[in-house]
């Protein structure tokens, strides 16, 4: 028995092999660019880990993001809404990168 | 201006020789067509109040509207990928019905 469950184990395992893989190199106009949305989308969790991996890294003024997943509908989902995600920083930087500080109050 | 193009690559077991996609020439907009809401509820009437703000004519602006068109390329790339996939595996089935005489839902 003991043996059965191993073998099933061990299949397991080579069936959730992260062998899907797509890296997406996004160049930003600077490395400080790059770095906050490096920063911002690293912070969200990876949900299903034994699923899905994602890695981001900031070179220069390039976000690097790795993608590896065990089938092309998992990293589908994961890469459609990272790449949302990035859309919106991008909008954001765009809006205030470079702006003068304002401090907001909160209405009374 | 300069020019931000983002690239992707694609590998896996099917795929071993690196797929590589870009934006390609445009127009490109933000207005991907795989990232609108469903063409029904459009069609009903429907409205896309997430729908983004028109790309601007700057460098972040540019890359926004070639991310998009990216994105686009990435989804269909991947959805043609699995309808491949169930394919080969829905004539893998009709074959060793065919070839072996079993019916994969008898008991």
């Amino acid at each position: 028995m003991p043996i059965i469950l191993l073998k099933t184990e061990h299949l397991l395992l080579r069936q959730m092999a992260l062998d899907h893989i797509v890296t997406i190199q996004i160049p930003f106009e600077t490395e400080k660019q790059a770095s906050i949305a490096r920063n911002s989308i690293a912070a969200d969790p990876v949900l299903k880990k034994n699923e899905i991996s994602v890695e981001f890294i900031a070179e220069g003024n390039v976000l690097q993001c790795k993608f590896a997943g065990v089938s092309d509908r998992v990293i589908r989902v994961a890469i459609s809404n990272c790449i949302d995600n990035i859309k919106t920083v991008i909008e954001t930087i765009e809006e205030f990168d470079g702006q003068k500080d304002t401090l907001f109050k909160k209405d009374s | 201006m300069t020019t931000l193009v983002p690239t992707a690559i694609y590998t896996s077991p099917t795929e071993p020789i690196e797929v590589k996609l870009i934006p390609g020439v445009g127009p490109h907009s933000t207005d991907g067509k795989t990232t609108q809401i469903s063409e029904i509820v459009l069609k009903a009437g429907g409205e896309d109040r997430d729908k983004p703000s028109a790309a601007k004519d700057t460098p972040l602006g540019n890359l926004r509207a070639q991310l998009t068109t990216l994105q686009d390329k990435l989804n269909e790339f991947l959805t043609q990928k699995m309808l491949n996939k169930r394919k080969l595996e829905d004539d893998d089935i009709e074959r060793r019905i065919l070839d072996d005489g079993v019916d994969e839902d008898s008991d």
